[in-house]
């Protein structure tokens, strides 16, 4: 057995490029997966970490104050002591137009702030605790000064401290706002007695409860009356419900992903094993017929697989963490505030590495087997692949096209027919690989070209601004010229039988502000009783024309609704109503949102209703650095496909070469010239490529499609498209590949020996 | 004319050298049918290879037709391998997805003036098992395919590397007389290697190496039928 092992190191040093080529695609795979894995699956870890850390509440109580008997009644009659109470007012800095939301915190026992440098938070303190990525923008440190004003008071604060807030892990600072703008918006913690100074008897709004009580909407009702707005549970929030969003998407793109290249590199490493194997036939002949034990044997080349395997998997498993995660994180970072982001290794890499492992050794095993199956005579037999059988294709028996095609294609075809698993490989190859790229390049383009469908097709408005809600809001923006659409978009849910959806509800006053289509891309009207859905969200809910839906809007109320059109609308997804509807079936129309045209924007920005105002076009451009995001994890994974596109079709081609160098010395010894000879390998390359190349354009497409379907998150729809561009990129690096490949390998036809290629393998 | 003077080959391996040809000289003329005979490593395939332009001499002149080889460039060697030579396998090297008559008709490609391939097939007896691949045939059906392939192109030389190392009594005799039918038929200098001694009385010259040098050359002026070979 010692001889057999000395032998497997050798013959790995022998037939190195077959051997480095399955080593590559272990280790891409693994590299990709696992180090997409340890940044979704440290997501997870580090904000369940995160959330112990900040004492996260259970229940959170939403009302429109909270007066000292509330909160005597909530302690005595309900017998709660653990509570922390909570209110925030809107705060800008003198001259400088920057916003920070204050809060006060009646304690920490619920929400503690996470401490970057400074003191600890201090609920009687006059100081603040400013949030970390404001701070680093405006260069702030503890110790320093803010003066800050509400409304017509002002107060000075000194910095105590820097610190986060885990519900504020994706504060943007506006609705509006797509990306942080941590320049401009900030979160900070104050005491409650500050927090009067500026804005006096502002009371507590909020309430958080922890896990001990949990209290029911009627309780709550009966506690705060006509003042109780709505409750949410730990699983209702917002913020965790993104970050899982968030975790899902990188874990569906990277499993989505691998899952193409670890399949692709599956095969081909199964077939490379295997035939690496069957190029070992005299050898295996050669040691049964001295009487090695077939387990032995099988053994000895199922180390040919284990080792290079197991190799591989370790070489991703230590570069992949050490490459990709640095990247996915500090793109990930511009959206998600955390104060850490640990890698932790997912169970499920260890299976992908078991699965390859074993496949690698399963077809090692699994030809040696095939193999000794026979009696060594027949073993030993020289054929070199002459007991192979021929069958007369399909296309052979029309004479008419058979007779007319050159000998040089025939000769091809037959091959092919004759290798059906290697020239399927081939096929798989190149479609792989046309699928990888087109859909690396694809999806960045798509979500990009569905951004610009949105903010050019679907929105006329030159600005939107967020506005604080009236029922008398005309009056309020009178000033502002122009065009003008009021719209109140509010988040809410909708169920239709077992099945609930997060959504966003617009009522709108329907002034061509935003276009709505139906799915012909034909401009729909609404009219009184029209409520429409968008495409995505109806076939979620597998809702169609007629359906009624049960729609709820939390701290408003719910109603059913009959929905009477579908709009190809892509984003927000939701249910969309005019105002007059809204106001029947749900609330009075306070909007929140002002759209307009042909306006000043001075006048906008002056009026003291308007929060936010942004433009289309800062809209767009903040949707696509969003989109960039996406683009780090699609360029990851391009370069990975590019590599491993060389690996599978460098590594399938010279095992084709080494299979058919015999073939190739025959037509040298004959007096073919190495151009006629490197004609026929361009024509066996030439074949796979076209087939893998069409069906590849095809199966890409539809993979895109699916893929787009899988990652985009549920507030939009992001349509597939597959540009000229990147069909010509992946073209160009699937079909250059593989000629250089022929040409790299065609030099070899020149170094052929003529004379040792016809003696047998040993 | 074929003519080897003080040819040597030499293969190293590491620091060893290996002589597989030592000074070398003979000569066959145009149109003879030679026999080169040896045992296992005296050199026979070595020099066929060398004559076949197969592998280059390490010492010494190889001339064909007053012509001497050795210096000729690597496109010059395939050029010649083209125009002279014919080459017939001991494993027929054939291709298995090409049928019989297609195994043939691509070497057609390579001169304008080859033999018409359903006649030679037709010599060859395999007319009738043309549409066949190579993987339906016989050891003996395999090797005249083989012949019939290297002659189609009408070489000046004719090599054969033990032609019938793999056949019964029977076929191996079928065999040795086609070969020597379409040698004279179209006046093919004809060199047969082989360690079958039993051999050497079809020849017109018959070699005789060992170890890689002449042992002993024979001019055969009589030659006796092939039928006549007692195996």
């Amino acid at each position: 057995m010692k001889h057999l092992f000395i032998k497997t190191f050798r013959d790995v040093k022998t037939y190195w490029t077959q051997f480095l080529g399955v080593f590559f695609m272990t280790l891409i795979s693994i590299a990709i997966y696992g180090g997409m894995a340890v940044v979704w699956h440290g997501l997870d870890v580090s904000v369940e970490k995160y959330m112990e850390e900040s004492n996260l509440a259970n229940q959170w109580i939403y009302t429109m104050g909270i007066s000292d008997e509330d909160m005597a009644k909530l302690e005595t009659d309900e017998g709660i002591k653990d509570i922390t109470y909570s209110t925030s007012i809107r705060g800008e800095l003198k001259q400088t137009n920057q916003f920070i939301e204050l809060t006060a915190l009646s304690n920490d026992r619920f929400m503690k702030p996470y401490l970057i440098k400074g003191q600890k938070y201090d609920a009687e303190s006059t100081g603040i605790w400013l949030d970390k990525k404001f701070a680093e923008e405006n260069k702030l440190n503890p110790g320093d000064k803010l003066n800050i004003k509400y409304e017509e008071n002002k107060k000075e604060f000194e910095i105590k401290g820097i610190v986060l807030n885990i519900e504020k892990m994706f504060f943007t600072g506006s609705s509006l706002l797509s990306m942080p703008d941590h320049k401009n918006f900030g979160y900070a913690f104050i005491s409650k007695e500050s927090l009067n100074d500026l804005a006096p008897f502002y009371p507590y709004t909020e309430i958080r409860l922890g896990q001990d009580f949990n209290l029911s909407e009627s309780k709550l009702e009966s506690v705060f009356e006509d003042k109780y707005l709505f409750f949410e549970k730990l699983e209702d929030k917002n913020f965790l419900d993104r970050v899982e969003k968030e975790s899902d998407q990188m874990m569906k793109m990277s499993i989505l992903f691998s899952l193409v290249f670890i399949l692709l590199s599956a095969l081909t490493m199964y077939s490379s094993m295997s035939r690496l194997i069957t190029n070992q036939r005299t050898i295996i002949g050669t040691m049964k017929a001295l009487g090695v034990k077939a387990r032995k044997i099988k053994l000895h080349y199922g180390l040919y697989g284990l080792i290079i395997s197991v190799i591989g998997s370790i070489a991703g498993l230590l570069l992949g963490p050490k490459i990709i995660p640095p990247i996915l994180i500090r793109v990930k970072e511009t959206t998600v505030t955390l104060p850490y982001w640990n890698l932790v290794n997912h169970n499920s890499v260890y299976l992908i590495i078991t699965v390859l492992v074993f496949i690698c050794t399963f077809a090692s095993i699994k030809n040696t087997g095939k193999i000794l199956k026979q009696v060594p005579a027949k073993i030993l037999r020289n054929t070199h692949n002459m007991d192979r059988v021929v069958k007369k294709g399909f296309l052979e028996k029309i004479d008419f096209i058979w007779s007319r095609l050159p000998n040089g294609l025939k000769w091809t075809l037959r091959d092919n027919s004759r290798n059906k698993v290697r020239f399927l490989m081939g096929i798989i190859g190149v479609l792989g690989g046309m699928v990888l790229l087109i859909a690396g390049l694809g999806v960045t383009k798509s979500i990009k070209s569905s951004n610009d469908y949105i903010y050019t097709e679907q929105s006329k408005y030159d600005y939107i601004s967020e506005i604080k809600r009236s029922s008398n809001y005309e009056e309020v923006f009178q000033d502002i010229d122009g065009d003008k659409e009021f719209n109140l978009t509010l988040p809410g849910t909708a169920l239709k039988d077992d099945k609930t959806k997060n959504i966003v509800i617009t009522a709108s006053e329907d002034k061509g502000m935003i276009l709505y289509k139906n799915l012909n891309d034909q401009e729909i009207k609404l009219d009184n009783e029209d409520v429409l859905i968008t495409k995505k969200l109806a076939e979620q809910l597998g809702i169609g024309v007629g359906d009624i839906i049960k729609v709820k809007i939390k701290g408003i109320g719910e109603d059913s609704l009959k929905i009477t059109r579908i709009t190809g609308n892509l984003s927000p997804q939701g249910i969309i109503m005019t105002k007059d509807k809204y106001e029947k079936s749900f609330a009075d129309f306070m909007p929140n949102l002002l759209l307009s045209k042909g306006s000043s924007l001075n006048a906008i920005e002056e009026n003291k209703q308007v929060l936010y105002t942004t433009t289309r076009n800062q809209q767009l451009h903040q949707a696509d650095k969003l989109a960039e995001s996406v683009e780090a994890i699609m360029y990851i994974l391009i370069l990975a496909s590019v590599v491993l596109v060389v690996v599978i079709i460098y590594t399938l081609s010279n095992l084709n070469y080494i299979e058919r160098e015999r073939e190739y010395a025959t037509l040298r010894v004959l007096g073919f010239r190495k151009n006629e000879i490197r004609s026929i390998l361009l024509n066996d390359s030439t074949l796979t490529v076209i087939i893998g190349w069409i069906v590849g354009i095809f199966t890409a497409a539809k993979f895109l499609d699916i893929y787009l379907k899988i990652v985009a998150f549920d507030s939009v729809e992001w349509v597939s498209y597959l540009d000229n561009k990147a069909l010509a990129i992946a073209t160009s690096i699937v079909v250059g590949v593989s000629l250089s490949v022929v040409f790299l390998l065609s030099s070899r036809i020149r170094k052929i020996d003529l004379v040792g290629s016809f003696k047998s393998v040993e | 004319m074929i003519k080897l003077n003080e040819v040597s080959k030499i293969y190293k391996s590491g620091t060893n050298e290996i002589k597989a040809l030592d000074k070398v000289c003979l000569t066959i003329e145009k149109g003879e049918f030679a026999i080169v005979l040896g045992p296992s490593g005296s050199g026979k395939s070595t020099m066929l290879n060398l004559i076949g332009g197969m592998d280059t001499v390490s010492e010494g002149k190889l001339e064909i037709d007053g012509e001497d080889i050795t210096k000729k460039s690597a496109a010059e060697m395939e050029n010649y391998r083209r125009d002279m030579i014919g080459f017939v396998f001991q494993f027929y090297n054939l291709i298995p997805s090409l049928t019989v008559r297609e195994n043939v008709d691509i070497v057609t490609s390579l001169t304008k003036n080859h033999l018409n391939v359903d006649e030679i097939l037709d010599s060859v007896g395999l007319k009738e098992r043309k549409s066949l691949f190579p993987f339906n045939l016989s050891g003996g059906e395999l090797q005249r395919l083989s012949i019939a392939r290297a002659v189609v192109k009408k070489p000046k030389i004719l090599l054969c590397d033990e032609p019938t190392g793999a056949l019964d009594t029977q076929t191996g005799i079928r065999i040795l007389r086609l070969l020597n039918d379409i040698a004279r038929e179209n006046d093919i200098t004809l060199i047969i290697v082989t360690h079958n001694s039993n051999l050497k009385d079809i020849g017109d010259t018959v070699i005789q190496l060992k170890d890689g040098k002449v042992e002993n050359i024979e001019k055969n002026t009589s030659p006796i039928e092939i039928e006549q070979v007692e195996w």
